[in-house]
């Protein structure tokens, strides 16, 4: 009954396509199939149609610059067809600016652009097989949600005596495309549950409403490539995470390319496949979520993924080329010259906390006075001084259990010990790029702790 | 919880004493500007409209009231409706003219980057400047023999057109001095509106494939600009329905009552022929016609979208 469906929707052509390659953004695929692929994998010519609907992406080289400031350099940036890739970065790194270019919005100083394996560089943005969630949604405020939803339809399947108003509809044989457009319509407010909106203008939404139209009106082009800019900023917190698992869902059911922008790390680590960090226009590091979070490539990376941040300590490469933290060796070695300054990064996470009454066992065993706590619920945030080393702040999280076990072992209130493994360390050389490191033969793990 | 109590105890304080005055003290604020009000506004208006049903002219000592004959004269008089045609064909041509096309070089003038000062100040001179002062350099101008616009005529190897003479020519002329004094500030009212239209708004309409001028025009711009053209048709129209400089320095109504406006009859009813009685009569039906304009952008203002 549903491979019916799926075929009656394609009419006669279901049976005579084959995997060809798109070249023309006006040929559409029915996402609608997609859809049913989820609930019954069986089907196979739908499936293939999912293949052709998503379209990969290809910048390279894109140079851009506004006056004297150049706002990206040479980015090369690839998305697989499918993939959820995440372009995220502090406020003004040019994120939002290589993806209005990526959408023809902009133009690039030097570079290309291949949407689908096409060069897109001299396509207008609705010929480039995309669609595009705005911050602010964009939506046209003084059209109700329906013709919000048919405007990209319209604009592409009508001719343009035909879209003028009032005399447009005296044009004869729309009758069945403003239909085609209309049931299009139904089944993607359908399948956003915003069918009982479509009446309404968008000063009558509300901010989650308006994100789901501006949703379906990406949607109802069947677009290859879905570009959001950070279209969760305007939503409130509790929302924000529930619409957060919504687009993740609806990427897989969709099956389809999405690139999207955020300055927000937790979403960028929760939705993506993918992340592109960007920083002061350049590329920093593409990777997986957990690649990224393990191994920054460099040290603005580490500090901008994570949350409460990485903590940076100095140190130094030692003669024999150990690193030496606060004077001490730490059984830790790299291939940097020896007397260079460097940074060791370590994650709240990975540093211990114990007891001021625990015996003095690894050498790594610090002094610490307690900052400030932040308790949440789970599991608890503790913001430290080391005390004699220069009075370094650390911060450290533990599991809330870890933490009451601390505290009931007595003594000052406002000191505890903190505990270092050098095997986590995270050592940026004097650029600030990660190095490479090896734990020592002789290095020993952190008694007291394990 | 003091403060509370220190305010209650302030308005008990307050309200004793107003009652033992028996005025409240608002109304007391408020009376300097209502008896400005009245004395400037309300008090004319009540005089003009008691005039209206008297037969009075300017300096008689003795006069009477004569009910609404001046209203059923001015139905039948035929110089009055004549007139009331004239003005209304001479809004309708200005209106449109100086609306469509200051929304026109709004847009243009929107576009361009740092010329747009200098464009808003040339378009916008004509409204700065005084309408009978340019009036006659405009008779100059489209004068039939030696004005520039039909020496150009003539050097194109056109019949020169006598612009202010042919009766069916002469309110349009005078119609196309009105748009001219009017557009530029129909303009810098549209540029105001499109400065508030967001560029997101643009790019999601190039996206979806309204990147042409018309699409633009029609499904972004204009829709947006609802309200501005509500406000500018309405404050055009009223404008529009004032002309009096233009008809009074260069065609006097003429020729053959053509170009005869209602403020234009007026002004001669009450200075002319000093009919004091029926210029007042003529006043209110010009008052009741401007309320009804102005009734009309309320309630237009309605249907439109307002971000």
């Amino acid at each position: 009954m549903r491979s019916s469906a799926c075929r009656g929707r394609r009419g006669g052509k279901s049976l005579s396509h084959r995997v060809e390659r798109r070249s023309n953004s006006k040929r559409r695929k029915n996402p609608y199939c997609v859809i049913q692929v989820i609930k019954n994998s069986t089907m196979e010519t739908c499936i293939k149609e999912s293949d052709m609907t998503r379209s990969a992406v290809r910048l390279s080289k894109i140079e851009k610059g506004y006056g004297a400031s150049q706002v990206l350099r040479n980015i090369d940036l690839t998305v697989e067809a499918g993939e959820f890739m995440t372009l995220v970065g502090p406020s003004g790194c040019g994120k939002s600016t290589l993806l209005k270019i990526l959408a023809g919005l902009d133009q690039p100083d030097a570079g290309s652009i291949e949407i689908g394996g096409e060069l897109a560089n001299r396509l207008r943005p609705s010929q480039r097989d995309i669609a595009m969630v705005f911050q602010s949604y964009a939506l046209y405020p003084h059209m109700r949600v329906r013709d919000n939803l048919a405007m990209p339809l319209i604009m592409a399947n009508l001719p343009f005596v035909a879209r003028m108003p009032v005399i447009g509809h005296l044009v004869p044989g729309m009758s069945a495309r403003r239909r085609q457009i209309g049931s299009t319509i139904g089944e993607v407010a359908k399948s956003l549950g915003i069918e009982a909106l479509l009446e309404r203008k968008p000063s009558e939404l509300s901010g989650g409403q308006r994100q789901r139209v501006a949703l379906g009106r990406a949607m109802v082009r069947q677009p290859g490539v879905f570009l959001m800019d950070e279209p969760l900023s305007n939503l409130d917190a509790a929302l924000r995470t529930q619409v957060r698992t919504e687009l993740v869902e609806l990427q897989r059911r969709l099956n389809a390319t999405f690139l999207y922008v955020t300055h927000d790390q937790v979403e960028a680590m929760t939705m993506s496949g993918r992340i592109a960090v960007m920083m002061d226009g350049a590329l920093v590091q593409v990777a997986t979520p957990a690649e990224i979070y393990a191994a920054p490539a460099d040290i603005r990376v580490a500090r901008f993924i994570g949350s409460p941040p990485i903590n940076i300590l100095p140190a130094q490469i030692g003669e024999r080329g150990d690193i030496r933290l606060f004077g001490e060796s730490q059984k830790l070695r790299t291939d940097l010259t020896p007397g260079e300054r460097i940074q060791i990064g370590i994650r709240p996470e990975d540093v211990a906390v114990v007891a001021q009454t625990q015996p003095l066992g690894a050498s790594s065993l610090k002094h610490a006075r307690i900052r400030l706590i932040e308790n949440l619920g789970n599991e608890v945030i503790i913001h430290l001084i080391l005390t004699g080393d220069g009075q370094v702040p650390v911060t450290a999280r533990l599991p809330q259990r870890d933490w009451a076990e601390v505290r009931a072992s007595g003594g000052d209130p406002d000191l505890v010990r903190v505990g270092l493994w050098p095997e986590r360390f995270l050592v940026f050389d004097g650029a600030g790029r990660l190095a490479r490191s090896e734990k020592l033969r002789d290095a020993a793990r952190l008694e007291a702790v394990s | 919880m003091s403060a509370f109590a220190t305010s209650g105890d302030f308005s008990e304080d307050h309200r004793v004493r107003q009652k033992a005055d028996g005025i409240n003290t608002a109304y007391l604020f408020a009376l300097p500007a209502a008896t400005l009000l009245a004395i400037v506004v309300l008090a004319p208006i009540g005089i003009v409209i008691g005039l209206s049903f008297s037969d009075y002219s300017l300096g008689a000592t003795d006069w009477s009231l004569v009910g609404i004959r001046n209203y059923a004269n001015l139905a039948h008089d035929r110089s009055f409706l004549n007139a009331l045609s004239n003005t209304a064909l001479y809004v309708f041509v200005v209106v449109s003219g100086s609306v469509l096309l200051g929304l026109l070089l709004a847009i243009l003038v929107h576009g361009t980057g740092r010329m747009r000062r200098v464009y808003e100040v040339i378009f916008f001179l004509p409204v700065a400047s005084t309408l009978v002062a340019l009036g006659l350099v405009w008779k100059f101008m489209l004068h039939s023999r030696v004005g520039p616009v039909n020496e150009l005529i003539a050097a194109l190897g056109f019949q020169r057109i006598d612009f202010f003479n042919n009766p069916s020519i002469a309110v349009f002329a005078l119609a196309a001095i009105g748009v001219w004094h009017l557009v530029g500030f129909n303009m810098i009212l549209f540029l105001a509106g499109l400065t508030g239209i967001p560029r997101d708004l643009y790019q999601a309409a190039a996206v979806d494939g309204a990147d042409g001028f018309w699409d633009r025009l029609f499904r972004v711009t204009w829709p947006m600009l609802g309200p501005t053209t509500i406000f500018v048709t309405i404050t055009s129209t009223i404008t529009a329905f004032q002309v009096f400089d233009t008809v009074a320095v260069i065609t006097h109504g003429g020729p053959a009552g053509s170009t005869e406006v209602i403020l234009h009859q007026l002004y001669q009813a009450s200075f002319q022929y000093f009919e004091t009685g029926y210029a007042s009569a003529l006043t209110v039906f010009f008052l009741i016609i401007m309320m009804a304009i102005s009734a009309v952008q309320i309630f237009a203002a309605r249907g439109v979208h307002y971000s």
